[in-house]
């Protein structure tokens, strides 16, 4: 069950990193550099909670409502967090 | 601005080495550093230091989960309490004034390096010798106790793992390298948790998190290399010199 969650942590950094990279270096010449750059550092932040929700999904397929429930529950307080944040 | 982000990666370069010698997630260096050596605003250090926390937690916790070393249900058990505590913890710092949070990372910064250097003066690691508590509650402790590290995750920008370690070592009774990797696990979690919410607020510095992200990976593989050389209980004095200096300069920083 870890091995996807792994991967998802171990890729998700290295493109969230690339893709701020990428903006900050095409920031002089191009316009929407910034919202490159948001994606970028989205994409990292992102990171946990995408290999968080795999492992609720893998859970509830693997029928172990144990774990299913904390990892929605994890998911569901950032997700609050999030909507919070972003209309507050 | 070029030469702060010089400075920051090389900085990061220490930080990173530091940290993989004393098994701690660089938070607590990363905050004092931009704010002490760089004049970084306060709210700004702790959300780019968290954000630079998930690269790092991420990379280290994708190796640990593969090789089995995380406890996954207790993670899940501690981790929704902790997230809260993070998302608490930005809004109380992002509401709370300058001085206040320089204070209450002051402080923090003081008991940290003081509880490390009283570890290594002792002659045999606290963590091994002691047995966790047994109580029918444990585990209810330990979920509020998480609340705690949380708060502390999103008030002041570090990871937690220095408060998530001993809760696990002590409450919940797993075994040191378990606790170790399955709190790099939470700290990614908690950090996103509370990056959520600077991130939204505008308050991270993209330039500053790459600059961090790439010198912390190169120090922390050196510092992983060098270890079987150097004495972990010289740099972890070190370490603790360190944070002592920066909480002194917190600290006296809110009397001038």
């Amino acid at each position: 069950m870890a091995k996807i969650p792994s991967t998802i942590l171990r890729l998700g950094v290295v493109l969230g990193l690339a893709i701020t990279i990428a903006g900050i270096i095409v920031q002089q010449a191009v316009d929407i550099a910034d919202t490159i750059i948001s994606y970028g550092l989205l994409i990292i932040v992102l990171t946990p909670i995408t290999a968080l929700s795999t492992i609720c999904m893998l859970s509830l397929m693997k029928r172990d409502f144990y774990n299913f429930t904390l990892s929605l529950l994890i998911i569901i307080t950032i997700l609050v967090s999030i909507i919070i944040s972003v209309y507050k | 601005m070029i030469l702060d982000l010089v400075v920051l990666f090389l900085g990061a370069i220490g930080i990173g080495f530091v940290s993989a010698i004393a098994g701690i997630g660089g938070g607590s260096l990363m905050v004092p550093f931009m704010v002490l050596a760089l004049g970084y605003d306060i709210k700004v250090a702790i959300a780019t230091s968290l954000v630079c926390i998930i690269v790092v937690s991420s990379s280290a916790s994708s190796i640990y989960l593969r090789r089995g070393l995380v406890d996954l249900k207790t993670a899940l058990l501690l981790e929704p309490s902790t997230a809260l505590g993070a998302v608490v913890g930005a809004y109380i710092t992002l509401s709370l004034p300058v001085r206040v949070v320089k204070a209450i990372l002051g402080l923090l910064l003081l008991y940290v390096s003081i509880t490390m250097l009283r570890r290594v003066f002792k002659k045999k690691s606290s963590l091994k010798q002691r047995t966790p508590i047994q109580q029918p509650y444990s585990k209810l402790l330990g979920v509020s106790a998480s609340f705690l590290a949380g708060l502390s995750s999103g008030m002041l920008g570090i990871g937690g793992g220095v408060l998530k370690v001993p809760i696990m070592v002590f409450i919940l009774g797993l075994p040191i390298k378990t606790a170790v990797a399955t709190s790099s696990f939470m700290v990614g979690l908690t950090a996103s948790s509370g990056g959520v919410v600077y991130l939204a607020k505008g308050l991270v510095n993209p330039l500053s998190v790459v600059a961090l992200a790439l010198g912390i990976i190169p120090g922390a593989t050196l510092g992983a290399r060098c270890m079987g050389r150097l004495k972990p209980n010289t740099i972890r004095i070190v370490f603790s010199l360190i944070l002592l200096y920066a909480s002194t300069r917190l600290l006296y920083s809110l009397f001038t």
